[in-house]
């Protein structure tokens, strides 16, 4: 697959979309993306950190310190109510806005 | 909420932000070298997989600071980051912080006096359960009493039963002595006389027993052997014992069960009434017309407001059966809210104190400024600099507001302890005619608006420099030299208005200090008595222990003549009422006095025609009276009224003959006259409460020992009280103007003052900014004069356009200071003139020091210097 550059405020979309299906830590998180995108989605792993923390601020994820796999002291991030509400939001936005795209393109 | 929710998890992070600034290291760290071991894992080598994993995560300091900007709260930091700087430049610099915070702490000092005053005296509530809800009911208006609005004992009962606006309402006669025997030293008590219903109306509360009931004020028995004690004098005299319920006191040689006390918080009418027993008039002597010296206080019932329950009452007293006039033409009745009544006549005083403090904290606050311009010229290279690296106009401004405030905390705290302390030294020194003094303190509202204020001018003042940036970064330094001359005129006008207040203040009290009150006042000594009816029973009784009392101090040598009179002239007490003459119309006010035949002579009142009193006006003979030589010439005209009659102003008073007229006398006040007098000799009406008056041929203070030994050689357990000199009563009653004068004469030597360094700080400035000029006058051969002379004219200029501006302004206060002056008028010419000298005499001597150094340069070097 090509790789493809990430439009503006999609990350937001993408990290909440990982995080409902669990907690994890922004190592995870960087993993899960790459493998789920098979290799497509290349963006500076750094890149997910100001993300994260904005949505902290917003309240759409909290974060936890705790024990990761190989022993040592990892942040987990996990979905709030509110994050949950947000990740259905956008990806019903997210659909429109693929649809009409599709339309526009089409019928021109 | 959103934003809320933001906000406060920014804030958060702010107070935590080292322990967040490590977590984040340590959370991107290892998310770092998981990369590199999957690389390594991946058989890259070290190096690859270090640089690899770099690239792969981004520049960590880059992300880092993305990161760092999502959970911050940009004003804050910036806030922070200048206030550490502010700090740092203001401890380089300790002589410019020191001198701003003191000017602003000066100012803050003074305001908070002032606050005080006007809070503790006009706004605090009064000591009563819903006070707000209390109002005065009166039929006559006093200036100089507890209140303003005074009543009569009639038509306090008449109220009472017609009314339905009020819950209640309470009579008292506030002139009542008691004199304490037989439970330790004995005591003259200053007490009042009130209805049962005073406690139910002002909803007080005995802390133990009870306060006596309606029943038993309407008995005369009971009434005049129960007391209510005050928390005051039950701790001072009695040990606070509770069993002092139920006890017996002697007061005025009559027993008085004390069948409870009062709480440490109920005064009434004042601080200094310390008990109360029931107010009993007998029937026949309810009349109106006559006496109006009680005081009547009423509680509205909810929901009625003030113009309803005036409404009402005009009505009740129109329908009124007794058709008795009253004395003020008609007015009606007065109905006044209680706080508003007992502080009215201090009320243009306090706003003129309030005033006069506004222009001084406006004066401090423009010297302020000036000071503030000044280290900015000084600082106009660090400026530049900074404004040419990137920083905005609004970012520096911003950066004088975060001086402010440490400047402003100072400011305030100095302020504040400076008051506290300046109010200690005040308070005695403060007229007793103040009412509620106890209530002056820096309570609670009034440190909050201090510290309100004293930021808020902290900020207003670096205003000045914040807008000068502008100009300066634009212009150059000629604009500051404008702005600081012009904050110098304000300031100059400001010290103006000040010393021209001050000046004509001082000038009224001269006036009135030398005002002829129409008797003697120096070596003569004054005291008052009361008279135990119990242990000297009737008017004769009474008189004739009065007459021996006068025989004794007549015999102390130093002594020339003795008086007695019911209400000493001045004496700051009064008894007036209505006179009419036989064979004329009219009902005229006057003050009633019972006098003792050398009562003239000890004064020195003069006997216009006719006699003065002597030893055959005894209580058996015909009734005899005096009056004063204004009422003689408003009733009789060119007629003597020798031999005329007059009587008191009710029904069935009876006719007294007019046997002489003396000269008028000032009773009240050496500034109001309202009344003239009229004089019935003692034996004949007979008064408990009497002043006595002694003319001495020496200094009367050293006699005083031994008069009182002479009063006690009749009586030793007769108290007296309030002994002083003629010049110390008159000295009281000037006691206001003097403080008024005092306090606004200190405001405008602090201006004047400020004003003066202030001004030579702007002279040095332009005149350093010349200096070009002026080596360059020299060298060309000016003289050191002429430069002298340049420089005054700069300061003379700015001092000419303050005193024009200082003019104009307190010609339209001094307007507003109307009736607080006596014997001057608001333009009085040779207030201004001083004024105006004074102000040219200190700006040229504030000049003087830079035209001096200006004169004394050396050319060659002023002009080699950039």
């Amino acid at each position: 697959m090509p790789r493809i550059e990430l439009p503006q405020g999609t990350l937001d979309l993408l990290v909440l979309q990982v995080l409902s299906a669990g907690e994890m830590h922004g190592w995870g998180i960087a993993r899960r993306l790459s493998l789920v995108s098979q290799e497509a989605l290349q963006l500076q792993e750094g890149t997910l950190y100001p993300a994260l923390y904005r949505m902290e601020a917003k309240g759409w994820i909290a974060s936890t310190w705790a024990a990761s796999e190989n022993n040592r002291r990892a942040k987990y991030y996990r979905l709030t109510r509110v994050g949950r509400r947000q990740l259905a939001a956008q990806r019903d936005s997210w659909d429109q806005l693929a649809t009409v795209v599709s339309q526009v393109l089409e019928q021109t | 909420m959103d934003r809320l929710r933001q906000l406060r998890f920014k804030l958060l992070a702010y107070w935590r932000r080292r322990t967040l600034e490590a977590d984040m290291a340590e959370e991107m760290r290892a998310h770092v070298e998981r990369l590199i071991a999957s690389n390594r894992d991946s058989g890259m080598s070290p190096d690859e997989a270090d640089r690899d994993a770099r690239k792969h995560f981004g520049n960590l300091a880059n992300v880092q600071d993305h990161a760092r900007d999502e959970r911050r709260v940009r004003w804050l930091d910036d806030l922070s980051q200048d206030l550490r700087y502010a700090a740092r430049q203001l401890r380089r610099n300790p002589a410019f912080a020191c001198s701003v915070a003191l000017v602003l702490a000066l100012g803050i000092a003074a305001i908070t006096v002032v606050f005080s005053m006007v809070y503790g005296v006009l706004l605090r509530d009064l000591p009563y359960d819903q006070p707000d809800r209390l109002v005065t009911l009166g039929s006559a208006r006093r200036e100089n009493g507890f209140q303003g609005a005074y009543a009569g004992a009639a038509d306090y009962f008449d109220w009472r039963a017609q009314q339905q606006v009020f819950e209640d309402l309470g009579l008292t006669r506030p002139v009542a002595n008691f004199n304490l025997t037989r439970s330790g030293e004995p005591e003259r008590l200053q007490g009042a006389r009130a209805t049962a219903s005073l406690f139910s109306t002002l909803r007080a509360q005995p802390v133990i027993g009870r306060v006596y009931t309606e029943d038993e004020q309407l008995d005369p028995a009971r009434a005049s052997s129960v007391a209510v004690l005050s928390y005051g004098l039950w701790q001072r005299r009695f040990g606070g014992d509770p069993s002092i319920v139920g006890r017996t006191i002697l007061l005025n040689d009559s027993p008085h069960e004390v069948v409870g006390v009062m709480g440490p918080d109920f005064h009434y009418p004042d601080r200094d009434f310390e008990l109360w027993t029931p107010l009993y008039i007998p029937p026949n002597q309810l009349r109106s017309g006559g006496d109006f010296s009680y005081l009547c206080v009423a509680r509205l019932k909810a929901g009625v407001t003030l113009e309803q329950a005036r409404a009402h009452m005009r009505v009740v007293v129109a329908n009124r059966s007794r058709g008795y006039p009253l004395a003020d033409g008609g007015a009606g009745v007065f109905v006044e809210p209680l706080l508003g009544d007992m502080t009215g006549r201090v009320r243009q005083t306090l706003l003129l104190l309030l005033a006069a403090v506004g222009v001084l904290f406006l004066a401090g606050c423009v010297n302020l400024a000036n000071l503030l311009l000044a280290r900015a010229a000084n600082r106009a290279p660090e400026f530049s600099l900074r404004a040419s690296l990137g920083a905005t106009r609004s970012r520096l401004a911003r950066q004088f507001f975060a001086e402010a405030i440490p400047l402003a905390m100072a400011g305030a705290f100095l302020g504040i302890v400076t008051a506290y302390w300046f109010l200690q030294l005040l308070i005695p020194l403060m007229p007793a005619s103040m009412p509620r003094i106890s209530e002056i303190g820096v309570h609670r509202p009034v440190l909050a608006a201090s510290i309100v204020l004293s930021f808020c001018a902290a900020f207003l003042i670096s205003l000045a420099p914040a807008a000068q940036i502008r100009s300066r970064l634009e212009r150059g330094p000629a604009a500051a030299g404008r702005m600081r001359g012009l904050f110098i005129v304000m300031e100059i006008a400001c010290t103006v208005v000040l010393l021209v207040t001050a000046g004509l203040l001082m000038r009224s009290f001269e006036q009135l200090r030398s005002t002829d009150p129409g008797f003697r006042t120096t070596h003569v000594l004054t005291l008052h008595l009361a008279v135990s009816r119990a242990k000297y029973g009737d008017d004769a009784g009474v008189a004739r222990y009065l007459d021996r009392l006068i025989d004794h101090v007549r015999a102390v040598p130093g002594v020339e003549a003795v008086g007695i009179v019911n209400r000493l002239p001045m004496g700051g007490q009064m008894q007036a009422g209505i006179v009419q003459f036989e064979g004329k119309d009219g009902r005229f006010d006057t003050d009633w006095r019972s006098v003792s035949a050398d009562y003239f002579a000890a004064l020195d009142v003069p006997l216009v025609a006719g006699r003065t009193f002597n030893e055959s006006d005894s209580s058996d003979r015909t009734a005899v009276g005096l009056i004063d030589e204004r009422l003689a010439r408003d009733v009789f005209a060119t007629e003597s009224p020798i031999g005329k009659r007059f009587k008191m102003g009710f029904p069935e008073a009876p006719w007294v003959e007019i046997v002489g007229v003396v000269g008028h006398i000032r009773q009240e006040g050496l500034d109001s006259d309202p009344r003239p007098q009229v004089y019935w000799p003692h034996q004949q009406r007979t008064q408990d409460r009497m002043a006595m008056v002694v003319r001495t041929t020496i200094d009367p203070s050293a006699l005083s020992a031994s008069i009182r030994d002479a009063i006690h050689d009749v009586d030793p357990d007769q108290p007296l009280y309030d002994v002083w000199s003629m010049p110390a009563v008159l000295e009281r009653t000037l006691r206001g103007r003097w403080f008024n004068a005092m306090l606004i004469g200190v405001f405008a030597t602090l201006a004047l003052t400020l004003a003066s360094v202030g001004l030579y700080g702007v002279v040095s400035y332009v005149t350093a900014q010349r200096r070009r000029e002026f080596a360059v006058r020299l060298a060309l051969g000016a003289r050191a004069t002429d430069v002298v002379v340049l420089v005054l004219k700069q300061g003379f200029w700015l001092a000419l356009g303050g005193l024009a501006l200082g003019l104009v302004f307190s010609a339209a206060s001094s307007r507003a200071l109307g009736t607080m002056l006596h014997g001057v008028t608001a333009w009085d010419t040779w207030t201004y003139v001083l004024v105006s000298c004074l102000m040219v005499v200190v700006v040229l001597a504030a000049s003087f020091v830079p035209a001096w150094e200006a004169s004394r340069l050396d050319p060659k070097v002023a002009l080699q210097q950039q």
